[in-house]
């Protein structure tokens, strides 16, 4: 059993990336986790009420939990489990802790900005594992092409 | 109406809207606070005549009139009227009444005060009640303190609401100047880009707004139109390519027999050279032609149920028969209990040709090894994985791999058209179904299609 961690945004396409897992790691049964960078609030209510799980519910959509689902149930030799974490830590020292914590020792991540993070409090940890796991698989996602629309504020909404 | 002009107009209305409201609100408020305060005043007055008056023996009437001169003064339009008053022997003469705003002393009556105005006259009434019976003062006045105050303060208003006007004209014209001169930019760039120089990119600038947004998307639709422009060129430079090689071979063999008189034996093998370059060329022809059928067109095409496990047996048999050396591994083992998930609607002969392409590329381009094929169902779909460890296709390759005739770029030594997959592909989405592929370069390709299964297709159509 070989536990992995990957990079993911809730999106149905970030589990893509487990499918390259399932290429990397042929012929052991593996243990995905994957972790979402996500900045807690700073009220003190809000921290004392924070749960992951919720976050994670709320980050994600259906259609993500829908092919999660569907990976599993394609690839049910070689996962054994896809499990969902955050990262609310700052730096590589709590990254690196979240890691020994985890047993993790291997992860996949993609070579160029493949990830999109909508939501204001999350953030991309990627570079907290290239530098905090000892086995990064890079994988190049050069043909994959998305297409996403950023929900930004502007002035200019307000005339048309 | 040009953008800019637009802009500017719908900035200076917006803004010219509200300064009304607010000048208006400032306005009415200025006025209500000095009239209330004028009729203040009048009421302190109408009381001190009224004690003055009334209450001769108590209080000396030289020293309020000496008060009043120096520190009250009177005030414009000035009048002070004391009517004595009893409600049983001595109404208000019609008169006196006439002379008041109409109901005015019916209020003072009621309310024991009133004050009203009419024109620019303010009025004040009050009911004394004294030693000697009750009395009715009534105060009057105009206020042209007031009044000229309030005049001057819509003279600041109405000059203060043009000149902000102007400033607002000017600096929204500045703002929409300034804020669609990047469009304009874009416009000129895109202008300069024709079908000869698709090469070209827009300036995405370093920052993250609407406008780089823009030039990102048309940079990504030039990118879409690049590569279908060159996938054109290719496909037409491929398909003659491909044609020409079988053609030159046989054209090749004719002159070689032609040229003297041989034993049969070697026109045998001459002509056995012709015959293989035929059959080339027939594939070919026929792979071609299945291409252009299946072109998203399935009108006419026969559906009838199909049993997507016994298709797959029996295409492992046929690769079985041609490439005894293959290693397909059927994997059946979380079959649904019912076998209605296993049905799916579409052309029979289709879909065999769909799996085989994709069977037959996992053995080929993976040298034989072993290539798993799975089979499971959910409530509404079948997925079909295919799973080799191949050459694998580069990241790059992978959004032309669905292109007839492109062939990937580390499969050079490895026999092929380049229309197995766009073919698998076009067939899968003629059942309403999706084909992806996952693949790393010396890993192996994930092939994975999901077709939706009879209920689903049914509910569907």
């Amino acid at each position: 059993m070989k536990k992995i961690l990957i990079p993911t945004d809730f999106s149905p396409e970030s589990l893509q990336l487990v499918e390259f897992a399932l290429l990397n790691y042929k012929e052991t049964p593996l243990d995905v986790v994957l972790v979402h960078g996500y900045r807690l609030p700073e009220i003190y209510w809000e921290v004392l009420n924070f749960s992951a799980r919720r976050e994670i519910q709320r980050l994600s959509n259906p259609e993500f939990h829908k092919t999660r689902q569907a990976l599993l149930l394609e690839h049910k030799a070689e996962i054994h489990s896809i499990r969902m974490e955050l990262f609310t830590g700052n730096n590589s020292i709590s990254f690196h802790n979240f890691v020994t914590q985890l047993d993790i020792s291997d992860a996949l991540v993609p070579s160029e900005n493949f990830l999109y993070y909508p939501d204001r409090r999350s953030f991309d940890p990627t570079q907290l594992i290239r530098k905090s796991v000892k086995e990064v698989h890079e994988i190049s996602l050069n043909g994959k092409v998305r297409e996403v629309r950023k929900p930004q504020f502007s002035l200019l909404n307000f005339f048309w | 109406m040009k953008l800019r002009n637009k802009l500017t107009l719908v900035f200076v209305l917006l803004t010219a809207m509200l300064q009304l409201l607010a000048f208006f609100l400032i306005f009415h408020f200025a006025r209500q606070y000095t009239e209330k305060e004028f009729y203040l005043r009048l009421h302190q007055r109408a009381t001190i005549a009224a004690q003055t008056f009334l209450e001769e023996d108590e209080m000396n009437i030289d020293i309020y009139e000496e008060i009043r001169n120096i520190h009250l003064q009177t005030l414009p339009g000035e009048k002070e009227v004391i009517y004595p008053f009893d409600m049983q022997d001595n109404p208000l003469d019609p008169k006196i009444k006439s002379k008041l705003p109409e109901g005015f002393i019916e209020k003072i009556i009621r309310n024991e005060y009133a004050e009203t105005k009419v024109g620019d006259t303010y009025y004040t009434g009050l009911f004394y009640h004294d030693n000697e019976g009750d009395f009715i003062v009534v105060l009057s006045a105009r206020d042209l303190y007031g009044v000229g105050k309030l005049v001057n303060l819509r003279k600041i208003l109405v000059i203060c609401f043009f000149v902000s006007l102007i400033i607002t004209w000017l600096l929204g014209r500045y703002l929409a100047l300034h804020a669609l001169s990047p469009i304009s930019k874009i416009v000129h760039q895109v202008n300069a880009i024709s079908a000869t120089n698709l090469h070209l990119r827009l300036d995405e600038g370093k920052s993250n707004d609407e406008i780089s947004e823009l030039a990102v998307t048309f940079n990504n639709m030039l990118d879409r139109l690049e590569t279908s422009f060159e996938l054109q060129s290719n496909f037409v430079n491929n398909a003659s390519h491909e044609l020409r090689n079988p053609l030159t071979a046989i054209l090749g063999q004719i002159e070689v027999a032609l040229n003297k008189e041989r034993p049969a034996a070697s026109y045998i093998s001459l002509l056995k050279g012709i015959e293989s370059e035929a059959l080339r060329l027939d594939t070919l022809v026929n792979g071609l032609l299945r291409l252009a059928q299946t072109d998203y067109d399935n009108k006419g095409l026969l559906v009838t149920p199909i049993r997507v496990d016994e298709v797959l047996v029996e295409i492992k048999k046929g690769i079985n028969t041609a490439n005894p050396e293959n290693q397909i591994h059927l994997d059946f083992k979380d079959l649904p209990e019912n076998e209605c998930g296993l049905i799916v609607m579409g052309n029979r002969q289709l879909l065999e040709v769909a799996f085989h392409n994709i069977l037959d590329n996992a053995c080929k381009f993976s040298d034989n090894q072993e290539v798993k094929v799975r089979l499971l169902a959910n409530a509404d779909h079948l997925h079909i994985l295919i799973s080799d460890k191949g050459i694998g296709i580069p990241p790059n390759e992978l959004k032309s791999i669905y292109e007839p005739f492109f062939r990937g770029s580390n499969a050079r030594g490895i026999e092929g058209f380049g229309f197995g997959l766009p073919l698998a592909y076009r067939i899968v989405k003629m059942h309403h179904g999706q084909l992806r592929v996952t693949s790393q370069v010396g890993k192996g390709t994930i092939v994975k299609i999901i077709i939706p299964n009879q209920e689903k297709a049914t509910k569907k159509s």
